[in-house]
This record gives structure tokens, sequence and C-alpha cells, in this order.
């Protein structure tokens, strides 16, 4: 009880520790607070059947910002790495797969199989990535342009990325200026035509952002993804937790599980005085930084007259609709998908058409008939996770809406179970026979676990006017309307996965004010 | 007989071709006007004095069972949004009444609070019964204990076979209530206190007597002497409790509410702008229309156009506005409601008003008085104040 801080982080997710330690290491005194038995949040592993585990609910660690890691020195404390992005297969309905691995020849020899054409377009779709990387990569890893201040800094600032953008030269930057706010199917449309592979290189535009391939500015989302997905954690997610986890002890971080914030302390003059624990034990700090979402920040961690309405307002429309849902299975024998083994990560969707139409239903309250699966099999690569010759899989189901109609319970969970265990049939016939064990977790479960509100799995949707000043403008730049209260989390810039940019960015924020 | 829109509503203007009868019944007996186009919330349950303490600008948590408080409530910048009153009639039940539809702007506080906010402008009507004699008249329809009934207090009573709600309240200035009743009794009660009003010389009375006597009380009308911070195309339209004179209703040091901390930092570094009371010189007006050959022509009914005030005759320096004005009958006074700038806001100020004789614009002198004209003692004298 004696003890004091400096800074209290709520939240020990892959954000909060890497916020925690990022302040820890200019001595700022800094306590974590976690609700559940364990730290991580969404990066965190469990035992989902006996004997089986996952390393992560989210299972891309392709996002992760590498420069951070190394600021972090986290290659102390365990963590490896590589600084590519893994191979991913995607499938064909017609029993067909193409690899895209980092290997841009190798990935067009593959897709040269189906056609020259797409063979010669992905060449050219790399080197425009390769093109762009630098300015889009600079633009995520450095804090939101601020477009509202004049300071000199400010400009400079501005001046700078314009001058990047322009630096690509005028046939790249007007390039990139006509396909950002494109859709994504007709951005690819326009280079392949090879329908799976084109639905496969799309997928990542549509986690987490309540679009369809054919819904506008979802070629940002790909082209964000495309640009900072250069990294593979060797472990998984959990790997990474355990060495942040060793590296914030090591600064000196104290964390505490098990510890949930009921109440964010504030004065008279909306400045932050601290946290009161549903325990009601009180601790004192003049900062505190939330790493969970902004709503759970806002209305479930304020007083309601605390806040102002244009606050109120803008947290009540913060988009964070839940779409995804995650299935975890334990299988008694190695997995293989359109007869491919040895894999980590498999995407499905087969075509424009297909993806949209499992979209389709979650504007209306009913999830996919035939979802878009974003498969990873962890026990590839980390055997440990099942017993000996099993295997475990991690499936993000697209799309399955938080606002079911009727609502979610075991009968509607039993209907999404199978139709996934349906789809996962058809790319892997008989996998169903091998199933020891499996664990379906809803947006609702989601929420109810993680207190990810809404379910969403990103802290808020990823779309253009939630991007720069993610959440709102009134919360953009990790600060709040209240003195000493931050947010550091993935409902800040630059957004959710696992990347550690928003604890990143949100700790040196902070630094900046004290 | 002339009718206005208000609020939707058909509202008599005057029962008569000239309203001076209506005026004169209101300061001399008693006139009965329906209010019923007032818009009239009710907000219950165990946190309604919390969630309505959040909204207005006073503290509502303070306010006693059977008290009344006038008030207004802001947007996030501490300016006005509408003014009205919040009645107490339970621990755990308040009734408000609005100019404007405030149903959309209280509702998006709900969140957090245990109240139900509901809506029943359509389901209550309200009737006016103001004056000297209003008492008395009242006494004959129902046995509330009225002279133990303070100014803004409020009690529940019977008339014949139904109930209503009485406060002590009133836009004229006078002794006068307010009857709450549901629309299914309203014509009964019109009938019954113009049946008791009639050896106490009532009247039927409209709005443009209304007008005069809310001038000479000083209580400023919105979209007249300030506009709903809400419907305000331009921030200059905007104005704080502390401009339009409600600076009084204003309860800083406590819980958080809309508009605190630019209310409190308003407090610190002081208004732009004050509503004050313009005592408009006679003499000097006479004077302009008899240059002309003229007799001096005011019109009888209470005029609401914005009229410039300067600091001098000259006019090179424009320091304010009038918003709304009359005659005074009772005080033989020519008055008006003006919003000036902050340093010209003493009492005993001598500002310049214009006047328009014959097309062409001249200025008299107007003295800066208090906004309250006429204020008798009967307003707010209780006959047996021992009794709360």
């Amino acid at each position: 009880m004696s003890k004091t801080y400096d800074i209290l982080i709520i939240g020990g997710g892959h954000n909060g520790l890497t916020a925690a330690i990022v302040l820890a290491k200019k001595n700022k005194r800094v306590l974590v607070l976690e609700k559940r038995p364990v730290v991580g949040g969404l990066a965190a592993g469990e035992e989902f059947h006996p004997g089986y585990f996952t390393n992560g609910l989210l299972h891309d660690t392709s996002e992760v910002n590498l420069q951070v890691l190394r600021k972090l020195q986290l290659e102390n404390f365990g963590l490896k790495w590589q600084s590519a992005a893994p191979t991913v297969a995607l499938l064909s309905k017609q029993g067909e797969c193409v690899k895209l691995s980092h290997d841009a020849e190798q990935t067009a020899t593959e897709i040269a199989r189906f056609s020259a054409k797409d063979a010669q377009a992905y060449r050219e779709y790399i080197s425009f990535l390769a093109s762009i990387r630098p300015f889009i990569a600079n633009l995520l890893t450095d804090f939101p342009p601020d477009l509202t201040a004049f300071g000199r800094r400010q400009l400079w600032t501005l001046l700078k990325k314009s001058l990047a953008l322009r630096l690509l030269g005028k046939k790249k930057m007007l390039e990139l200026l006509k396909v950002t706010p494109m859709c994504v199917a007709d951005f690819l449309n326009e280079k392949f035509e090879t329908g799976f592979i084109k639905a496969g290189i799309a997928a990542p535009a549509l986690y987490g952002s309540f679009t369809g391939p054919w819904s506008s500015y979802t070629t940002l989302n790909l082209l964000m993804h495309e640009c900072r997905s250069a990294s593979n954690i060797v472990g998984g997610p959990q790997a990474l937790i355990n060495a942040l986890t060793k590296a914030a002890e090591n600064a000196g971080v104290e964390i505490r599980t098990n510890n949930a914030v009921q109440e964010i302390l504030l004065d008279e003059n909306h400045s932050v005085n601290g946290v009161r624990l549903s325990t009601d034990e009180v601790i004192q700090a003049p900062i505190v930084a939330a790493s969970c979402t902004p709503q759970t920040t806002f209305f479930n961690l304020i007083q309601p007259a605390q806040l102002n309405y244009t606050l109120e307002h803008a947290v009540q429309h913060y988009r964070s609709r839940g779409t995804t849902a995650k299935l975890h299975l334990a299988l008694n024998k190695p997995v293989a998908f359109n007869g491919v083994g040895g894999l980590e990560f498999y995407r499905t969707g087969n075509s424009f058409d297909e993806m949209e139409r499992a979209f389709d239903p979650v504007k209306y309250g009913a999830f996919s008939e035939e979802p878009v699966l974003d498969i990873h099999v962890p026990t590839v690569s980390n055997t440990g996770l099942a017993p000996s010759g099993h295997s475990v899989l991690s499936v993000l189901i697209h799309f399955a809406p938080i606002n079911l109609k009727g609502g979610w319970n075991e009968d509607s969970k039993k209907r999404l179970y199978d139709i996934t265990i349906k789809t996962l049939e058809h790319y892997s016939p008989g996998i169903s026979a091998s199933i020891a064990g499996a664990e379906l977790l809803t947006p609702a479960d989601l929420e109810q676990r993680y207190g990810l509100t809404y379910g969403h799995i990103y802290h808020g949707e990823h779309a253009v006017d939630q991007l720069i000043t993610r959440p709102f403008p009134a919360c953009a730049n990790y600060t709040t309307p209240f003195k000493g209260l931050y947010l550091c989390g993935s409902g800040s810039f630059p957004g959710g996965g696992i990347t550690c940019m928003p604890g990143y960015l949100g700790a040196q924020t902070i630094l900046k004010h004290c | 007989m002339k009718w206005k829109i208000w609020a939707g509503y058909y509202a008599v203007c005057s029962y008569e071709t000239l309203h001076d009868a209506e005026y004169y019944a209101f300061r001399n007996s008693a006139g009965l006007l329906d209010v019923s186009p007032l818009f009239k919330y009710r907000v219950t349950g165990p946190d309604a004095a919390a969630f309505l303490s959040r909204i207005m600008v006073r503290n509502i948590e303070k306010l006693a069972v059977g008290r009344v408080a006038y008030c207004c409530w802001c947007d996030d910048h501490g300016k006005v949004i509408d003014d009205g009153t919040v009645m107490r009639r339970g621990e755990q039940e308040f009734f408000v009444t609005a100019a404007d539809p405030a149903f959309s702007w209280f509702s998006r506080f709900l969140r957090g609070y245990r109240v139900e906010l509901t809506d029943i402008s359509d389901q209550v009507a309200g009737l006016a019964l103001q004056g000297p004699t209003s008492r008395d008249i009242l006494k004959q329809v129902c046995d509330a204990d009225l002279d133990a009934l303070k100014y803004f207090a409020t009690c529940k009573t019977r008339v014949d076979n139904f109930e209503i709600y009485i406060s002590r309240t009133g836009y004229t200035g006078d002794l006068g209530y307010e009857l709450w009743v549901d629309n299914a009794h309203a014509l009964k009660l019109w009938d019954a206190v113009m049946d008791a009003g009639r050896n106490y010389d009532i009247r039927p009375a409209g709005l443009d007597a209304l007008d005069v006597t809310r001038v000479e009380a000083g209580l400023i009308l919105k979209d007249v002497d300030y506009y709903n911070a809400l419907h305000a195309l331009i921030d200059d339209r905007k104005s704080s409790p502390y401009e339009i004179s409600l600076g009084w209703t204003v309860d800083l040091d406590r819980g958080p509410f809309n508009g605190q901390a630019a209310l409190k930092a308003e407090k610190q570094q002081g208004s732009k702008w004050a509503i004050v009371g313009l005592d408009i010189n006679w003499p000097q007006l006479e004077e302009l229309y008899y240059k002309r050959g003229l007799p001096p022509v005011l019109s009888l009914q209470a005029w609401r156009s914005s009229i410039p005030v300067y600091a001098s005759k000259d006019k090179r320096k424009q320091v304010g506005y009038a918003t709304s004005g009359t005659w005074s009958p009772i005080l033989k006074k020519n008055i008006a409601l003006a919003t000036v700038q902050k340093q010209y806001d003493k009492i005993g100020t001598e500002l310049q008003f214009e006047v328009t004789v014959e097309h062409v614009r001249h200025t008299v002198s107007a003295i800066v008085s208090k906004t309250q004209f006429y204020n008798p003692e009967h307003k707010t004298f209780t006959p047996k104040p021992s009794r709360s």
C-alpha cells in the first residue's frame, strides 16, 4: 500500500507491456494491472483442451514492429524472430493451393502454374509494394500526423510526410493516391485473373474491418497489412509475451494479474488521481495509461457525469462491431489443407463474390453460411502445444456478428461450429474424425473473456475514418480530455493486431508530457 | 381574437382586439393562461436527482421535495440551450418544463443512471393562474394549504374528482400559480377555475399580455433574448448563463455537470456580455416626436426586435442591443431588456438607445437598471410562512 507509482497501466496485453517497458526504462515507477489471471491479452496462449494449447488468440505476428523489439532489446530476453512474413497458403475450393512466401520470385513461379499473367502481375504488385513500403511503414510507425496544430514541428512533420509521398515519384505517387480509396476487389481485379489467388491476397484487408471485398477503402487496409507484414516471431504471440514480461520485470515494472480496475479516479479538475480496483483498493498515481478498449476506458471506468457530451457522443459512435469468431481445434494427427501440410498459415476465400457473400449476413445480424477462414497450425513449429504427433488448429472465422439475431447461445454456437467444420472438411477431408477437443469463441465470448467491447478483436474497426485520429479526434494522439489519462491500446493509432505500436507510441507520448 | 402558433399549437395572443384588459387582470386581479404548449418531462428513478444535476447548471440533488428550481441547461461549452423549471414531486420523481423539445438532449445522458425519462408534453396540460387574486381563486377549487405554499414550492391536490399539481411559479412576476393536470381533466380544470374566479375579476389572458408582464418582471425569453446554443448558426449567438442574467442559477462547486469546466473558466476570467434592464428616457423621446410635429407613438404591445444600444450620442460605439421591450403601464416607463458588453452593465450607467422617428434614426438616453423592473411584495409573500 505504501508503494507509490508514477504510472498505472490498465491491461497487460502486448501493448500494455510494451508501454510499461518503455516507461520503466525511463525510470518511471510502473504498475501494470491485468484483470485476467494471465498477462498477454489477445496474444496470450491458452490451454483450451487438456494437453492442447494455442499460442495466442490472434496468431499473426507478421505485423510486429521489429524496430520496437530491438529498442526493447527483447533478444536479450529470449525472443527470436525472422525479418520476413511467414509463408501463407491460399486455398481454392477446387483443391488447389498457392504458397505466398517472402521470396517473390518463388511465389511468382508458384502462381505461374495457374496463370502466367498473374505471375507477372504478382511481380509488379510486389515491386509496387516495395516502392511504397518505406512511405507507408513510416506513416504507421511514427506518430499520426497532427493536421490541426500549426507549430513549426507539426508543419515540418507534415512537410516531411508530403515530401516522402512526392519522392515516391510521380507515377507511384499518383498510383498510390488512386488505389487507396478503392475497394480491394477492383484493385486486384485490375491486376490478377485467378479468383482464389485474388481472394487470398485480399483477405487481410477485411479482417476486423466490417467490410467485404467490394467495400471502398479496403485497398488501404490491404496496403497497410502488406507494408508492415515483415516479421515472424518464433514461438508465436505467446513467445512475444514471455519476452515482454521478462523485459518488463527486468526494467522494474510491477505486474499484478487478477487485479481488475473498477474506476479511474478523477479529481474535480478532471485530472487523474489513480484507480480503484474491484476489491476497493485505491492505488494513486498521476498518470494512467489504458490499453483496454476506448469504450471500456470511458464508459466502464469513468463515472458517466465526468464525460462531456462531445466525448460521450464520440465514444458511442466509435464503430467496433465484432465480426470475428475463433475456433480452436485439438486434432489427434497432423493436418493438411488441399493436400498441403507442414505449413503454419492458410487462407480460404476462393473468390471475391464468395467473400462478399460471407460478409453480407453480418450486416443483418447473421453469420456466414460459408465463412472465410484464417487458419493457423501452431504445432507445425511448436510441437509442444499438443501431444506428440497431434496438432492444434487456430482458426479466425470471418464473419460472425456480435449482435446475432436471436442472440448467441448453445444452439447458435453449435450451428456456427458445424458450418465452420463443414468448411474445414472441404479443404481437409476427414478432419472432423480427428477432432479430440474444440473450443468456439463467438464475439460475445471474446467480449466476456477479454473485455473486448462488442467482441472486436482490434478494439474498434479498421476504417479510414478511424485510423489517423483513432479512436476519435478528441482522443487522437493517445491523449484524452482528462489530464493524466492516456490511451495505449489497439484503439489508438495505428490500430489492432499484434504490432506493439500503440503501446510504444502511447508511452512516447506520456514521456513527452512528463 | 388573435392567435399564433406556439410549439405546434394555436395559442391565443389576446381574447379581444387589445390585450390591455388582460394585462390589467394579471396585475390587478387574475388572468388565466393556457401554457400547455410548454414541453414537459417526467424523470423518475433512484438516480433521478443525480441525472438532472448532471444536466442542469443547478444542483438538483439539493432541491427539497416539494420545491421548484428555475434553471437552465448548457452544452459542453457552457452555452445555454434552454431554461425551464424543475419540480421535485418526490424523492425520486421530478417534473421538468422546457421551451424547446428537450427529450433528445436529456436522453443523451441516460447511460449509467437508473432513471426513466418520459416525454409527457402531450399528456399534461398547463394553466397559469397569475395575479394578486389568484390565491383566493385557487382556494375555491381545491383544499391545498395555499397560505403556506411558498414562492417556488409545489404540491399535489384535488379538484373535484381529479388530481392536479400546483406550483407557485409563473412568467408574470406577480403572485401566481401554474396548474398541471392530465389532459383528460384539463377542460374541467379550466371551467372550475373560471367559475371560482368570477367574483375575483378573473379573465382569460393571452400571450400579448404575458409578454408585457414578463418584460416588466425581467424574465428572459429563448429565441428573443438569447438563442438555444444547439440551434445557433454561429458561435456569437450562443450565451453562457452568466451572460443572460442566469449566473445565479449556476452551482459550480459540486460534481460534474454539462459545461462545468467552461463555466468555471468564464467565472474566473469574466464574461463578455450581460443582460440588463434599460429605463428609456421619456422626455427625450417625446421631444424627438414633437420636433417633427407628432405626438409620441408607442405600440401597446411588447416588441421583440434587435435595437442598437450605444455608449454615446454620436452612435460611434455600439455596445449592445436591446432584444425586447415594452411600455410598462403599471410603472409608466418605457423599458427594455438589452444585452450589453460587460463593462456597461453597472446599474445607473447611461447608454444611448436608438429610436426611429419618421424614418430618421436618433438616440435617447437609457439608464441601466435591474432587469426586474416590477417586483411586488405579494409575488413572494406567504401568509403562513411558519409551515414549510
